[in-house]
């Protein structure tokens, strides 16, 4: 209870994310190799994130900074955003070139234009 | 555009006056005629009203009859069209096509399969760069929209980065399909001088498409040209029987229409080209005035885009000779009256439109036929009613031989049985020449082979005539409680197209038809009891309603269409001759799917699979600030799914979420991290399960 002088102090955080290292390292573990290969990269990558991390919440950070780093440098031109660790997934996904990927437009640009309105029934 | 020549506007009048007098010159005969049939003395408002009603449906079908002796005419003759078709190159280059699909609640891989198939056909043609292609979907569903998305980016995968095909899904499907392809106009529209309107099941090769654009680049006053598809794909014995009467019947009908019609043609909402500058200036459709069924948003759109497009001034043609172009058909009675339902509300809804300001006479008419098309029903039924009253009245009340006082000689009943025979022969004669000159267009044209020769072409006719007499009363009494419905006020739910393989189940069968079983059985043994004579006249209606049940789920399976294709039967010209088109989407649909980075499906693998995730939030708007109520509920279900998993969202709850990028972004990681019962409800327990070896990916997406 709120004001209760027997409960303070006592209220406990119960963590969400899992924080058993072991755990931890077989979580990143089947996200990464979820993807294509190179599958060694992957594994030196779940060490380092794993490595130190609390709770997998702050390993999946580690690894989102990392695939951000990743893509800086194979495509710098399309790392500048706070979407491109979801873009190097879709490029790992789909093994595709970041910068090839990133020059072809999802939708063409729009170019907007109105339709006139009709009343047939005037 | 200008005004119509002169000779032009003759030529229309002339038509519109030969085809006038050719169905209401002989519905007057025939309704006088029936009036002498009926037996006298009669009831004089009784007879007046069945001769009536006759003489409106003896016009009716003999429309039909007029449209294919017109049909064969123009086949016969090789007058074929009066479009310009000199072969004729891009004239400056510009002459950009979108390629454009809506799709509702679609199988995606299917629909993705058939632009797939296109886009090989097109590539072959050299002409490629000159089209791109538009996956418009209107799917409110969580599943749908993500599994759509995922067969769109298969689709690209396979066909390179250049290919340009693109994906769009609106948040609001506000007017459905045609506010779906008024939304495309209104965002791309300007960079394209012509759009090919397709539908989900619609299939057009390279060499049609190319032709298209060539025609609307030779003929500069067309806004529009529909092709006539061709029924493909049909594999129960229902479908195999309607694709059958659709490659016979269907070019010599569609022939005739473009004679009546000419410029002032029909437009079917798909597998058609449109100029889109007109379009977009002159075809938003406007919200009808008022509520109930004949208010709200327009249903039909097609027929009203082509009459606003010819209203202000573009022509717009059926052009049939054109081949390449297919499309499927409901595979099932009951699929085919779901649809019917639909359509009728539509077609009836125009009836608002049918004196509009500036419309062509033409086009009238085309509104007023696709009232007729149903609203002929309740005047069958309505002739079946009144011609039951009229034999139970002379039944059960005995003849006045002397109705007026004072005369030496009574008055005999007259009644000329052998003139309703002749009436009847009439009638079937009507129904059936235009299936004639079908059979003689296929003999003549050189295209018996194509039917599997002539035996097979007659056996097939009789088997689909005697199964399409046994299918009209059931399509009359299921259009007239559609009718009936509209004109109450009942509004119809518009939902996806059943395609493909569907089979009736007997339990549906009963549920639907069982109504009108009933109806036969009491309508039948009161005649019976009554009038046996008359019984037999109303037998073939009869019985036809009394083995409803067992007929539709009879025909709805595959097993008797097979079976019938093995005898040759309902055999067609793109079964006798393998069409290029048709063998490369036989080749996308077997084609592996995207390999997928988890084995989750639909809404779970936007938020638990890492690439579906993030090809998810790739095609989603960049989040937006949102108002502080909207992020705090935004915030709410993000909690919500994380404490009670993926089934404690409904519909809207996956939708909202899935239209939110944050949300999705946040979402996919925060259940990647969570541990325990909680991550349980997203991830799979090979993942979880600890020293357990890792699923092997990819997982590959399983063929349809």
């Amino acid at each position: 209870m709120v004001g209760d002088e027997r409960s303070q102090g006592r209220v406990r955080m119960m963590p969400l994310d899992v924080t058993d290292p072991v755990e931890m390292r077989e979580r990143l573990r089947a996200y990464l190799f979820a993807f294509p290969d190179p599958q060694d990269l992957w594994a030196s990558w779940v060490e380092e994130a794993c490595e130190g991390a609390d709770h997998a919440g702050q390993a999946f950070a580690r690894l989102r900074s990392r695939m951000v780093q990743d893509l800086a440098k194979r495509a710098p031109h399309v790392s500048d955003n706070k979407e491109c660790a979801a873009f190097w997934r879709l490029c790992a996904w789909l093994q595709a070139d970041p910068g090839v990927l990133a020059a072809r437009p999802l939708v063409p640009p729009l170019t907007r234009q109105s339709m006139a309105s009709e009343r047939p029934d005037s | 555009m200008g005004k119509r020549s002169l000779s032009s506007r003759v030529g229309m009048w002339g038509r519109g006056l030969l085809l006038t007098l050719l169905v209401f010159l002989p519905s007057i005969v025939a309704s006088q005629f029936m009036l002498q049939v009926l037996p006298r003395p009669g009831y004089g408002l009784l007879n007046d009203a069945l001769a009536t009603v006759f003489g409106f449906l003896f016009g009716w079908i003999s429309i039909g009859l007029w449209i294919s002796v017109a049909g064969a005419f123009l086949l016969l003759f090789r007058r074929r069209s009066r479009l310009q078709s000199q072969p004729a190159g891009l004239q400056d280059g510009q002459a950009r096509t979108a390629l454009v699909v809506p799709m509702f609640r679609e199988e995606p891989r299917p629909v993705c399969a058939r632009v797939e198939a296109i886009y090989r056909s097109l590539l072959e043609t050299g002409r490629l760069g000159e089209f791109d292609f538009f996956l418009l979907s209107d799917s409110n569903d969580a599943d749908a929209w993500v599994e759509e998305e995922v067969a769109w980016a298969g689709l690209r995968a396979r066909l390179g980065p250049e290919a340009r095909i693109f994906y769009r899904r609106r948040r609001h499907n506000i007017k459905r399909k045609s506010g779906n392809i008024a939304d495309f106009c209104r965002r791309w529209g300007a960079q394209y001088r012509y759009m090919v309107i397709l539908d989900a099941d619609s299939l057009m090769s390279g060499g049609i498409l190319t032709r298209l654009v060539d025609l609307m680049e030779r003929n500069p006053r067309a806004g529009l040209i529909q092709t006539l598809p061709a029924a493909i794909h049909q594999n129960t014995l229902f479908g195999r029987v309607q694709q059958f009467a659709n490659r016979l019947y269907g070019p010599v009908f569609a022939a005739g229409l473009h004679f009546w019609h000419m410029s002032e043609g029909h437009y079917w909402g798909h597998n058609a080209i449109i100029r889109v500058a007109p379009f977009v200036r002159h075809c938003a459709l406007p919200r009808l005035s008022g509520n109930g069924a004949f208010g709200g948003e327009i249903m039909s759109h097609d027929f009203v885009e082509a009459a606003l497009l010819r209203r202000a001034g573009w022509e717009v043609w059926l052009e049939p000779s054109l081949e390449g172009g297919y499309e499927e058909t409901p595979p099932t009675l009951l699929d085919e009256l779901k649809r019917d339902r639909r359509w009728a509300q539509g077609n009836i809804q125009h009836a608002r439109l049918v004196f509009a300001r500036g419309f062509v006479s033409l086009h009238r008419v085309v509104f007023l036929n696709g009232i007729m098309s149903y609203v002929s029903s309740l005047l069958w039924l309505a002739f079946l009613v009144l011609s039951t009253i009229e034999v139970v009245w002379h039944t059960l009340v005995p003849p006045q031989y002397f109705p007026r006082t004072h005369v030496l000689f009574p008055v005999w009943p007259v009644w000329h049985p052998e003139w309703a025979v002749a009436l009847f022969w009439l009638t079937l004669a009507i129904l059936f020449v235009p299936k004639l000159i079908a059979i003689v267009w296929t003999v003549v044209g050189g295209r018996l082979r194509l039917f599997g020769g002539l035996g097979r072409l007659l056996a097939s006719v009789v088997a689909e005539s005697l199964l399409s007499s046994v299918l009209a009363p059931v399509r009359m009494l299921f259009h007239t409680v559609f009718v009936v419905s509209v004109l109450i006020g009942r509004k119809t739910q518009w939902g996806p197209q059943a395609r493909g393989d569907a089979s009736t189940s007997w339990r549906e069968a009963l549920r639907h038809h069982s109504g009108g079983t009933l109806l036969a059985t009491v309508w039948g043994a009161v005649v019976y009891v009554l009038s046996p004579h008359y019984f037999w006249w109303l037998l073939p209606v009869m019985a036809a309603w009394f083995i409803a049940i067992p007929v539709s789920v009879w025909m709805s399976r595959v097993g008797p269409g097979v079976m019938a294709r093995k005898l040759g039967l309902f055999l067609t010209p793109e079964e006798k001759r393998p069409v290029p088109l048709l063998r490369l989407y036989e080749e996308a649909c077997g084609a592996p799917g995207l390999p997928r980075c988890t084995a989750t499906r639909g809404f779970l693998a936007a938020i638990v699979d890492p690439g579906v995730n993030a090809l998810h939030c790739a095609l989603l708007r960049p989040s937006i600030p949102a108002h502080e109520g909207v992020a705090l509920s935004r915030q709410q279900l993000i909690l919500t799914a994380i404490k009670d998993g993926p089934h404690a969202l409904d519909a809207r709850d996956q939708l909202r979420l899935l239209s939110d990028r944050d949300s999705m972004a946040a979402l996919h990681w925060r259940v990647w991290s969570l541990k325990g019962p909680r991550a349980r409800h997203w991830l799979d327990e090979g993942i979880l399960l600890k020293g357990k070896p890792l699923p092997q990916p990819p997982f590959v997406q399983a063929s349809r």
